[in-house]
């Protein structure tokens, strides 16, 4: 059962939808001037249609609205009726056809078009297609549309025209789509005495913070932005005033903390003048951020969070200082680049496929039927599992050193750096050669300390070296390398 | 073991792609008391009881060529593959990008944040050769440390000091450390730092003091090489009880980088020498 | 003293930056009494590379680089099927994991030398089959097809032999010395100056000792000097059809790859005598030589 209550012209539709949510929690709201309720249940509530209806007339003549009620079996057959006939209109269950037959055509336009016939201007309205097509054809009533055989509307009209005879038999083409009522997300405090200072305020803000999260968290809402009223009372006792502040949130949040927290931090800035008796506090809502959020990895931060950090850090830091390394296809040692630590940091698969990209020790040998004429593999070949890998630490520009060499051995390496202190060469192995960028024109002088470099890349792409991994007798292991154009000695990095 | 069975669940999860759920709700992580980060080597997990305490300032000692960058390397490679971002606070700019790919670190999931990386003069604006310039550098270092450990969110951060002189980090002051144990307190983090020897470890952190040996292999000069590294361990953490030595032998990675060398260069096969 | 076993000239396509005739006369500079020749995938460079070491007075060995084929088997590796290999009194009885499908895919190569006219007509038939049901510039042998065609052949077991992926530690080379025999496989070791080859060189000795096949000591030559690298580079670049800027790590790591003086390579491994003797009795064993063709015209 429902009930379709169409109101008068220059009525106040709020007051509408107030009372018929007061009848019943399923309500929709069709254009400015109508409300269809979903009765089912309320004839124990209230008695039978007749009874509703009587209720609905004289709550509503109560608050000053003229309606027109309509009820019936099916919603399109009681919005109908209600725009046709003037006061209280009931249709028996099964009788909604025959209750609609001489009811104008026109009518129908009303489930495409939310606003009412009479309100829009005459002649600016755009005429329906569908009802030209209709009239043309000499049909006036609903019930000369419902006459006709389906398939032949439907050749001629197609779906439009099938679902236009639906209406004018009074039937239903959807559920009732009940409208949700407006959500006000604030919370309001009236204090006993005035209280002056952010300190206390903060207080009264972390209790008000509280159930508002909450309910934002209820609701899957974030805060969009944040409204703070404070009622101020002046010293004279009897002035008042309201001091308002907004803040625009970066992104949805409902932490109530930082909610909290940039409220004070807002307000600091723009203190109130005098004593507040009333908070209130009160944030526009916007749909919570779907995150996909993993049962078996920690969280990440969030977007705010990290770029509020990237940028504190590149302050501290310096530009380009901070990121994620890269590296590179490329032989030239110590080669690597940076890019934005962003937060877009792929799935946890793209980690360990990296992992394994690495080659894999060699695994254990399948069992094998072991061949009499052949030898089997001795075990000594060892066949480990996962060992971890030597790391080196190294000079982003290469220490200049000093060797002493004999017989194209380093023996002694020693630096005037700080740290380093160098010694007798006692192991070595090497040398191991690279080289490279042999293409590339080389303008740039070779390793000098005062030789300004690109943050990146502090070698300059054209190199050839004979590395040499030492264990000096101050007992740390360091990479030296020998510059064959110049016979300069360096020291890449410590072993460590 | 528990870990084994723990990881074949976790991977039998990611297989049917279980593991990751919709939500608008962030949700809170308890700290719990045993909440560690396991190194991923499987002889210092065991001494150390599952492994590097989450909520603690935790250090690893020793001096140069000691295998500190190899632990730590590993430690924070076992971080990012387990999905969480990790981020080194590299105060004089000493990491190697080739080391830490090898070590396994998802480089992405990798906060670098590189102080001044030269000695004397061009590339950056401190010059370490005065005292002033280190002074300043360890206390930028500290300040990024607190910065990123505030922000919070990071499975493990790395406040790398291996290369302070010993006199720089005795002038910093002793409430310096409790500022950070205090903001790590309470958090899913692990914090660890890299020193020449003991600083300032929390009252649940452990102290890894190394004292690591080159690992020569082959007799005659040519084939010499530098094999690995074998580290000693020493654990020290009174509060959570725990207490050994182990043993971590490091071997040098065969990068991928070098495994094409020889291999033929064409037919879908891989670039070469 | 030494004799360099394993050099590619420009007849390896883009693989290899000098012309026979300039290895030759390199060749002959450096006191070589002898030179082997492996191009990729067939012999095109044999007939000019003959002559010239004819006209230079250095013996010519003859040998190719061939493509090899690695097949993964993908399966469950639960149902095994088992395989006979073998005759007579070597039959042996080998299980292998069964395959839901086989992928195509990585490919290595295989250095062989050619000791006989056996080995010669083998080669070019295992060549000729790889090369007619393949397109141009492409093709490879898979292992099995070996079976019946390693006579008068000698295989070279470098780096690639490493691979445990998928033949399990020392599989692959107990798999050649089943297709050559034992006597016909040589491990063969290579220094080019890298920090990581010496590990390497490591298992392939304790390889070597375990399936008692002799080490010689190669450089894997593909250039004629060490100048000539950069247009070896560049060659690998028109190969991988890329920049010098661009291509990364596909361009040579040093310039080692030339043809050394045997007394470089003598220092080279100072610690392995046996290794470079062993190159000098390996040329004695490869009689064949071009000469030997033996064309028969129809009576």
């Amino acid at each position: 059962m429902f009930a379709a209550v169409y109101a008068a012209k220059g009525s106040s539709f709020d007051t509408l939808v107030d009372i018929a949510r007061d009848f019943s929690p399923r309500i929709e709201t069709c254009g400015s001037c109508e409300v269809v309720l979903d009765l089912a249940g309320l004839t124990r509530l209230f008695g039978d249609a007749k009874t509703i209806a009587g209720e609905l007339r004289r709550t509503t003549a109560d608050r000053g609205l003229r309606v027109r009620i309509a009820i019936a079996r099916t919603r399109t057959a009681a919005r109908l009726l209600a725009r046709d006939r003037p006061g209280i209109t009931i249709v028996e269950s099964g009788d909604e056809a025959r209750a609609l037959e001489n009811l104008r055509l026109e009518l129908l336009e009303i489930f495409t078009e939310p606003e009412p016939l009479e309100r829009t201007n005459p002649e600016s309205r755009i005429p329906n297609p569908v009802t030209i097509t209709l009239r043309r054809w000499g049909l006036r009533t609903l019930g000369d549309l419902a006459a006709l055989p389906a398939d032949e509307v439907s050749a001629r009209l197609g779906q439009t025209g099938v679902a236009w005879q639906r209406l004018a038999r009074g039937e239903d083409s959807a559920p009732l789509v009940p409208s949700v009522p407006e959500e006000r997300f604030e919370q309001a405090l009236d204090l006993e005495w005035p209280i002056e200072g952010l300190e206390p305020l903060s207080f009264v803000l972390a209790r008000l913070m509280e159930p508002l999260s909450a309910h934002l968290e209820r609701r899957d809402r974030g805060a969009a932005s944040l409204h703070i009223r404070l009622h101020l009372v002046k010293r004279d006792g009897v002035t008042r005033e309201v001091h308002e502040r907004s803040l625009q949130l970066p992104a949805p949040m409902r932490d109530a903390r930082t909610l909290r927290t940039l409220a004070l931090l807002d307000l600091e800035s723009h203190p109130p003048s005098a004593a507040i008796d009333r908070v209130v506090v009160a944030v526009d809502p916007t749909p919570g951020r779907v995150i996909q959020f993993s049962l078996l990895t920690r969280p990440l931060p969030s977007p705010e969070h990290l770029s509020t950090l990237m940028a504190r850090l590149t302050a501290l830091m310096g530009e380009g200082r901070c990121g994620s390394a890269v590296t590179v296809d490329s032989w030239e040692p110590g080669a690597f680049e940076m890019k934005s630590f962003g937060p877009g940091l792929g799935t946890r698969d793209s980690g360990f496929e990296k992992s394994i990209a690495n080659p894999e020790r060699i695994p254990n040998p399948e069992p094998r039927i072991p061949n009499p004429e052949r030898i089997p593999v001795p075990e000594r070949i060892p066949v480990p599992e996962r060992i971890p890998s030597l790391a080196m630490r190294r000079f982003r520009f290469p220490v200049p050193a000093c060797v002493r060499v004999e017989g194209g051995i380093p023996v002694r390496v020693v630096s005037d750096r700080r740290g380093i202190s160098g010694g007798r060469v006692e192991s070595y192995a090497g040398p191991w050669r690279s080289s490279g960028g042999w293409w590339v024109a080389e303008t740039r002088a070779p390793y000098s300390p005062h030789t300004p470099h690109s943050p990146h890349t502090p070698h300059p792409p054209h190199w050839d070296r004979d590395e040499w991994d030492v264990t000096l007798s101050d007992g740390a292991t360091y990479r030296v390398f020998r510059e064959r154009d110049t016979d300069a000695w360096f020291i890449e990095g410590v072993v460590d | 073991m528990a870990n084994q069975a723990l990881a074949r669940l976790e991977t039998a999860l990611r297989d049917r792609k279980l593991d990751r759920t919709l939500t608008t709700a962030l949700p809170t992580w308890e700290q719990r008391d045993d909440s560690t980060l396991p190194t991923g080597l499987a002889a210092l997990d065991a001494c150390l009881r599952g492994g590097v305490p989450r909520g603690q300032l935790s250090e690893i000692v020793g001096p140069s060529s000691s295998g500190r960058t190899t632990l730590t390397l590993q430690t924070m490679a076992a971080s990012t593959q387990r999905g969480e971002i990790a981020a080194l606070v590299d105060t004089f700019d000493r990491l190697d990008v080739a080391s830490a790919a090898d070590a396994g670190i998802d480089l992405a999931r990798l906060l670098w944040i590189r102080g001044p990386s030269m000695s004397l003069g061009a590339g950056s604006a401190v010059s370490l050769g005065e005292p002033g310039g280190t002074d300043a550098a360890i206390n930028r270092a500290l300040k990024a440390a607190n910065l990123v450990l505030q922000a919070g969110g990071f499975g493990c951060v790395v406040l790398d000091l291996g290369d302070a002189p010993p006199p720089a980090l005795r002038r910093i002051p002793f409430t310096t450390w409790l500022r950070v144990q205090r903001i790590v307190e309470g958090r899913d983090t692990a914090c660890v730092l890299i020193a020449p020897h003991a600083l300032a470890r929390s009252a649940g952190g452990l102290t890894l003091s190394l004292a690591g040996r080159t690992r020569w292999a082959g007799d005659a000069d040519r084939s010499r090489h530098v094999a690995g590294a074998d580290i000693a361990v020493r654990v020290v953490s009174p509060r959570r009880r725990v207490d050994g030595e182990v043993s971590v032998a490091a071997t040098i990675h065969d990068s991928h980088y070098n495994s094409h060398c020889n291999e033929p260069r064409r037919h879908g096969g891989h670039g070469a020498v | 003293m030494y004799i360099e076993l394993h050099a590619a000239s420009a007849f390896s396509f883009l693989q290899g930056a000098s012309l026979p005739e300039t290895l030759v006369e390199r060749a002959a500079a450096l006191g070589y009494p002898a030179l082997a020749l492996l191009d990729a995938d067939g012999v095109y460079g044999a007939p000019r590379f003959h002559k010239a070491a004819k006209h230079a007075g250095i013996k010519a060995i003859i040998g190719a680089e061939l493509t090899i084929s690695g097949q993964w088997a993908v399966g469950s590796g639960q149902n095994r099927t088992t395989r006979s290999v073998g005759s007579g009194q070597n039959r042996t009885t080998r299980s292998l994991p069964t395959a839901d499908c086989r992928l195509p895919t990585k490919t290595w190569r295989l250095p062989v030398l050619v000791e006989s006219t056996d080995g010669y007509r083998n080669l070019c038939r295992l060549v000729t089959r790889m090369k007619m049901r393949a397109a141009k510039g492409e093709g490879a042998v898979a292992l099995e097809e070996f079976e019946g065609y390693t006579t008068g052949l000698i295989a070279l077991a470098g780096r690639p032999i490493l691979d445990a992926a998928h033949y399990g530690v020392g599989g692959l080379l107990d798999r050649l010395v089943g297709l050559f025999g034992r006597g016909n496989v040589y491990v063969e070791m290579q220094r080019h100056l890298l920090r990581d080859e010496e590990a390497a060189n490591v298992t392939l000795d304790s390889l070597a000792r375990a399936f008692r096949v002799p080490v010689i000591a190669t450089n894997d030559v593909r250039f004629a000097e060490s100048s000539d690298r950069p247009l070896f580079d560049v060659l690998t670049c028109v190969h991988h059809k890329t920049t010098l800027d661009a291509a990364g790590r596909k361009l040579a790591r040093n310039a080692e790859r030339y043809l050394k003086s045997p007394e470089t390579m003598a220092q080279l491994f100072a610690d392995r005598p046996a290794a470079l003797a062993g190159t000098v009795a390996l040329a004695e064993r490869l009689e064949y030589t071009m000469a030997d063709l033996g064309y028969r015209f129809p009576t």
